[in-house]
């Protein structure tokens, strides 16, 4: 029995020890608080406007680069520059975005009309990404989530940050949001429509070897 | 196989078993990456809660971090700057519980070799030491010699760092591996086994590699410190960091050093099998640096800068 019991707690010992090992880098260096818009006309989703608000060290990091006078100010010249020096590496990581429509994977590549701001000393990104799902009788199943597979960058879905909305009242961006669930809003043209929506654990997206699980913005709608 | 030498086994593979991502920042990234894919990773569910619970340890330790550092500008040596310094220690000792800092590899060294408690310090004081130094003097060289950007100058040679580091690492496990071997065939002739070397060589060695490359999150910290004026308290802060985060590496060496003293206690009395246990422990470990850093090494981006 003391045996067994030696071995128990060595096996412990040994995967503690084991649980603690990992690459050298990787685990969150970066807090992003993530809000998703989707935005609707009348044949059904358009796409979706995300939101992304950095934290200070974060956000101090990317202002070591772009701001050229060093006022820790965001002039129109330094907002383009964030788009150059940074929201284009960005791009390269699928701007952390997984999108399933009806089960199905819909790479999301395209990202249009990007804007950055500072606000109280958070960088605060913002992009639109087309994504047309036409809405039927029967429901159709929409579920983006955000996360950062590198696990560099933890991502939280928060409340939107507020303010003018980029890109303009083109059609594509009509009218001021309703919000559904934390961080996950719509907008548009939603008269005929019916619309369902929750934020969930998504196991099934998990990664870090499984270790951390996103939560994935769920949206359903079909015409009344 | 006994079932200790089999959970040991285990341990090594599982410290193995770990994906090797990019530490890059992907804001400021300044060169080609990887792209991500989306497949599903599997790995143990028990662990999720513990992770959660760090990262949000994080999130608000940071939080809590850069108003106090904004606060430093009013009241320099006021209360702010106290709990700056006590945030930053707290937040080094939360951020090294993480995957990596060294851990791995000081778990598998003191698996392999009898030593005591203050080698444990010793080894996680070192390479956190190292590991922090090496994002500062990266941060200001950017910062004050080329004047380009301190985030950028970290991104750029904290790769070919990184990759130095593990490379350091897999010829140092070799190294170790082969006087380990020595040592068992020694003992398989009957002679008296060294039972592990614990010199101080070895140690010095694996813990400054193991730290050689620069800490993404102290690097942030200091960037910020900078753009807030306040370099001196960024510069104090590196140095709690550095000492929480040793703090945390130094238990999972003392974590191995007793685990080691289990599997041990539990082969006494088995003449023979102790005789081998020793060095095999020995040579497991040094596998497990070479293997480990072989596998970062191989993974690593900064591989290709060289």
């Amino acid at each position: 029995m003391r045996l067994i019991g030696k071995i128990i707690i060595f096996a412990w010992a040994a995967l503690a020890c084991s649980l603690l090992a990992g690459p050298a880098f990787g685990h969150p260096h970066a807090f992003v608080d993530c809000s998703v818009c989707f935005v609707f006309d009348r044949q059904g989703l358009v796409g979706f406007w995300e939101s992304w608000v950095l934290d200070k060290m974060l956000t101090a990091s990317v202002m070591d680069i772009v701001d050229a006078d060093h006022d820790y100010e965001l002039s129109p010249a330094e907002a383009l520059e964030v788009e150059k020096s940074s929201f284009s590496h960005l791009k390269e990581y699928n701007c952390f975005t997984r999108v399933l429509i009806d089960g199905r994977e819909f790479e999301a590549k395209w990202f249009r009309d990007f804007a950055a701001s500072l606000d109280q000393g958070r960088l605060i990104y913002r992009f639109f990404v087309p994504c047309h799902v036409s809405a039927g009788e029967a429901f159709r199943d929409v579920r983006v989530a955000v996360f950062d597979q590198t696990f560099y960058t933890s991502v939280a879905y928060g409340p939107d940050p507020g303010g003018p909305d980029p890109g303009g009242p083109d059609p594509g961006d009509p009218g001021p949001a309703r919000v559904l669930a934390q961080g996950l809003l719509v907008k548009g043209d939603l008269e005929g429509l019916q619309v369902q929506a929750e934020v969930r654990q998504a196991p099934d997206m998990a990664y870090y070897s499984g270790q951390v699980v996103p939560r994935v913005l769920v949206l359903r709608f079909r015409r009344r | 196989m006994s079932l200790r030498a089999c959970a040991l086994a285990g341990l090594l593979a599982l410290a193995m078993s770990f994906p090797v991502w990019a530490g890059e920042n992907p804001f400021v990234r300044s060169g080609p990456g990887p792209r991500v894919s989306a497949r599903t990773q599997e790995g143990p569910a028990a662990l999720r809660p513990v992770m959660d619970l760090i990262v949000k340890a994080q999130k608000e330790l940071r939080r809590n971090l850069a108003a106090f550092g904004e606060d430093l500008r009013d009241e320099p040596l006021g209360a702010s700057f106290w709990m700056f310094m006590l945030l930053s220690f707290v937040y080094g000792l939360v951020h090294a519980l993480g995957p990596g800092h060294g851990k791995a590899f000081a778990a598998a060294y003191f698996l392999g070799r009898p030593s005591g408690p203050a080698r444990a310090f010793a080894f996680g004081g070192l390479a956190m030491c190292c590991h922090v130094l090496s994002a500062t003097v990266l941060v200001l060289t950017g910062y004050y010699v080329m004047r380009v950007s301190g985030a950028l100058s970290v991104e750029q040679a904290g790769g070919r760092l990184e990759a130095l580091s593990y490379g350091l690492l897999c010829l140092i496990g070799l190294g170790l591996a082969v006087r380990a071997a020595r040592d068992l065939v020694r003992a398989g002739r009957g002679r008296e086994a060294a039972a592990g070397r614990s010199g101080l060589k070895g140690l010095l060695a694996t813990a400054l590699a193991a730290g050689l490359a620069p800490c993404p999150g102290a690097a942030l910290v200091l960037i910020f410190s900078i753009s807030l004026g306040v370099l001196w308290a960024g510069l104090l802060a590196m140095a709690a960091i550095s000492m929480g985060m040793g703090l945390t590496t130094s238990l999972a060496g003392l974590a191995s050093q007793a685990a080691r003293g289990l599997a041990l206690t539990a082969a006494r009395g088995r003449g023979r099998v102790l005789g081998y246990c020793a060095p095999l422990l020995s040579l497991l470990s040094a596998l497990g640096i070479a293997a480990l850093g072989g596998l970062l090494l191989w993974g690593s981006p900064g591989l290709g800068a060289w």
